[in-house]
């Protein structure tokens, strides 16, 4: 009895689930979304920048936290972001990508209201973001 | 948010309110909000904790104010119903987790890592 419970009961979220993530993606922030992160993909200047950008964080992470003068390659962080964001195709993605989000805290909110726990917190990997 | 939107959000999290896991992460939270005794713990445990920290502060923390907040989060590690609160609540982000993978699976990005509240902005 209590098998059969648990199996409708996970079928029911998991049907949900569905229906919610086709009611996501047909949003128009995700449609916006997905077709600056298309543009940004397919921009072979943008995309080297975006491998500048990772590198040169890669690269300040150890000293993050020091003395201006201990920082080692911050300088080469701050430049290469600064290149990256005059760059159109990325700040079309970065404005996407902030509307999408905004959107997506507000669905989340909303998730955790009837949960009881903070569900974005919940099911965000325990890592970093950015690798 | 459309109102589509926020009624098939709201179907999806009653969906997830009868999930075994969350129901019983729901009952073991009410069950610790509502025991006074645990509630008289935890009330105890944070102005010890104040206390403490003041007085760590102030450097006139004594031996006694260690033993005595010690002797609180012993009794807060024996505590049977924060034990099974902290034991559902692990169980229920697990849940989750699996929730957001396959989630982030369908959307083709990390759900959980754009829907968390940036406190960290690792990410720019």
């Amino acid at each position: 009895m209590f098998d059969t419970d648990t199996r409708t009961t996970t079928a029911t979220w998991e049907t949900e689930l569905e229906n919610f993530a086709a009611a996501l993606s047909a949003a128009p922030k995700f449609v916006e979304f997905d077709l600056a992160r298309e543009g940004l993909e397919s921009d072979a200047e943008a995309q080297r920048m975006m491998r500048e950008w990772k590198e040169a964080q890669r690269s300040a992470r150890p000293f993050a936290g020091l003395p201006e003068g201990l920082s080692g390659d911050s300088s080469r962080l701050r430049a290469t972001e600064r290149n990256l964001r005059a760059n159109p195709m990325v700040q079309q993605y970065f404005t996407a990508q902030d509307s999408l989000q905004a959107l997506l805290q507000e669905v989340a909110a909303l998730i955790s209201q009837q949960v009881g726990f903070d569900f974005a917190r919940a099911c965000a990997p325990s890592t970093g973001c950015c690798e | 948010m459309t109102e589509d939107l926020r009624q098939v959000t709201l179907q999806f999290a009653e969906a997830l309110c009868g999930a075994p896991e969350v129901q019983a992460y729901t009952a073991a939270r009410l069950e610790m909000e509502n025991d006074i005794a645990t509630q008289d713990l935890l009330e105890r445990f944070h102005c010890k904790r104040m206390e403490y920290q003041r007085k760590q502060k102030d450097g006139s923390l004594t031996e006694g104010d260690i033993a005595a907040l010690r002797q609180l989060q012993n009794e807060m590690r024996n505590d049977s119903r924060l034990a099974t609160w902290g034991q559902a609540q692990q169980t229920v982000f697990d849940f989750a987790q699996g929730v957001g993978e396959r989630l982030s699976e369908r959307l083709g990005f990390d759900f959980g890592a754009f829907a968390a509240p940036a406190s960290s902005g690792c990410c720019g």
